[in-house]
């Protein structure tokens, strides 16, 4: 198995926090300290799809496109292109605020709507599927919910106050409108509406320090979280297995922990994670990888029917990258959510460089 | 009165200790690693954001507490507060913190811990001081990064 780095993306003047791809896959949006929004993509769009690559990265193999020299005051913490069209970007900064941008052929990106509310520093925006909803947090302990009403305008629909310290990181479920936000203080809480009011269905506990980041797996039936105190659990949905197929029944239990991957894996804190997109059999259940504070790359694979009585799911070590942004810590790992382009997976660093990479099994 | 936390701290001597010099320190072919030496000279010297002293003449810094692996690039600074209820040792730790940052090549990585059993709130602390991104956000609160300049100004004397 081998990671390809393809590209190495220069310009952030300051670390760059968090990455997202465009829903088609052939774009990247970093956002970083130096309040800045870049929007990155292949100088040959063919180049996704080939199957060689060269050894070394190709200069010029891919190239800035755009950005977004934000009207935000200090750092951009986060960075979500809309999921449908990929026409808008959100962002969240340290200053308080959150920002839709929406893309104008004439204009470039134009601010079309600030989202204020929090107190003190947003530390992540999340979109949900449908581009109807979206997902804040921040260091006021607090999640906020707003909901698309046209227009490009928000109403923030509900402010969720459980977390008794600052909520790190937000996702929302791949298919069903359920939010999972992770905090400071060790747990993870799994959101969901019931007749216009979202409550906490489930207050997931095991982590012994601040839980930085989430991500479900693709087909919605697992979580996985990743924490300072370095391990990566992976949490089961309630769910009932009819004969081939996973049927999601939200309350029909609790979320399980299934599997830990042990503290040895890393050895400073995991600041982030992401569930591949590779088309996944009954067995195989795509890919995990994550990067934190020891400057390592890691991919994981993940099976069910794993472990020693064949029942149980397992994760295991696939590759292992020190150094994948040299000396510096990497702060956001994401697979490309395009099945066809799953096999891309872009970093970023507090080198401030954004690097993509190409991984073959 | 003078409001202070700790009005009357014990004040400690101050050894005039000059980091001593090895032959090799000038030859440039020759590694030279960082080490404890080096990183209390840094730190000894951050004035006490309550007193005109400095963390060496109150003990909150000692030598025996900064435990460098150069090889892996990695510094722990553990300290003391003056008294186990000080509302000042996130802001101490932070002063370190920064000092260190702005003093030592970028590949190391730095934990900041608050000497066991010395302080109350001793976890909350260390947690705090350890979130890079809480520190990344204080970096960018002007008032707060004013009241560190000012700690550090007496540390580079």
């Amino acid at each position: 198995m081998t990671l390809i780095l393809v590209a190495e993306l220069e310009g952030h003047k300051d670390r760059v926090w968090q990455l997202s791809w465009h829903p088609s896959g052939e774009r990247l949006a970093s956002c970083s300290g130096d309040r800045t929004v870049r929007i990155w993509a292949p100088s040959d769009p063919g180049l996704l799809s080939a199957d060689s690559f060269p050894e070394k990265p190709a200069p010029g193999a891919w190239k800035a496109l755009d950005q977004i020299e934000s009207t935000h005051k200090r750092t951009v913490r986060s960075v979500a292109y809309e999921p449908t069209t990929g026409k808008q970007i959100a962002t969240a900064s340290f200053d308080g605020t959150t920002s839709i941008w929406e893309y104008d052929e004439y204009q470039g990106y134009e601010c079309e709507a600030t989202l204020e509310g929090h107190e003190n520093e947003v530390k992540c925006v999340s979109w949900s599927p449908s581009g109807q909803l979206l997902a804040t947090c921040g260091r006021d302990k607090s999640v906020w919910i707003w909901e698309a009403v046209g227009g490009g305008d928000f109403d923030c629909i509900s402010v969720l106050m459980e977390h008794t310290h600052d909520v790190k990181f937000v996702t929302w479920h791949p298919t069903e409108e359920i939010l999972a936000s992770v905090s400071y203080d060790n747990t993870v809480r799994i959101w969901k509406e019931d007749d216009d009011d979202w409550y906490c269905t489930k207050i997931l506990e095991g982590h012994t320090s601040t839980v930085w980041s989430a991500d479900f797996s693709p087909d919605g039936s697992y979580l996985v979280t990743v924490s300072d105190d370095l391990t990566v659990k992976f949490w089961k949905a309630p769910s009932v297995k009819t004969s081939s197929e996973i049927e999601f029944v939200p309350d029909s239990g609790s979320w399980d922990l299934a599997y830990t991957v042990p503290a040895q894996a890393h050895t400073r804190p995991i600041y982030s994670v992401s569930w591949s997109h590779h088309a996944s059999d009954s067995g195989n259940h795509g890919l995990v990888a994550t990067g934190g504070g020891d400057n390592t790359l890691r991919i994981f694979k993940t099976v069910l029917n794993g472990g020693r009585d064949k029942t149980g799911f397992e994760a295991t070590l696939v590759e292992e990258l020190k150094n994948a942004h040299g000396q510096y810590d990497i702060n956001c790992v994401k697979w490309n959510p395009c099945q066809k382009y799953s096999c891309w997976l872009a970093t970023a660093g507090d080198d401030g460089v954004v690097r993509i990479w190409y991984y073959t099994a | 009165m003078s409001g202070k936390i700790n009005a009357a701290p014990q004040v400690y001597d101050v050894q005039q200790t000059v980091r001593r010099e090895s032959p090799t320190d000038h030859d440039d072919s020759v590694h030279d690693p960082i080490d404890a030496d080096e990183i209390y000279e840094l730190i000894r010297n951050i004035n006490d954001p309550e007193h005109p002293l400095t963390l060496e003449q109150l003990n909150v810094t000692q030598r025996a507490h900064i435990h460098v692996d150069d090889a892996n690039s990695t510094v722990l600074v553990e300290f003391t507060p003056t008294i186990p209820h000080c509302s000042m040792a996130t802001l101490i730790g932070l002063c370190i913190r920064v000092r260190l940052l702005r003093s030592l090549p970028e590949r190391f990585k730095i934990d900041i811990k608050i000497a066991e059993g010395t302080h109350q709130s001793e976890e909350e602390v260390n947690k705090q001081l350890n979130d890079k991104e809480r520190v990344a956000a204080a970096l960018e609160n002007i008032h707060l990064i004013e009241v560190v300049n000012q700690c550090l100004s007496t540390a580079s004397a």
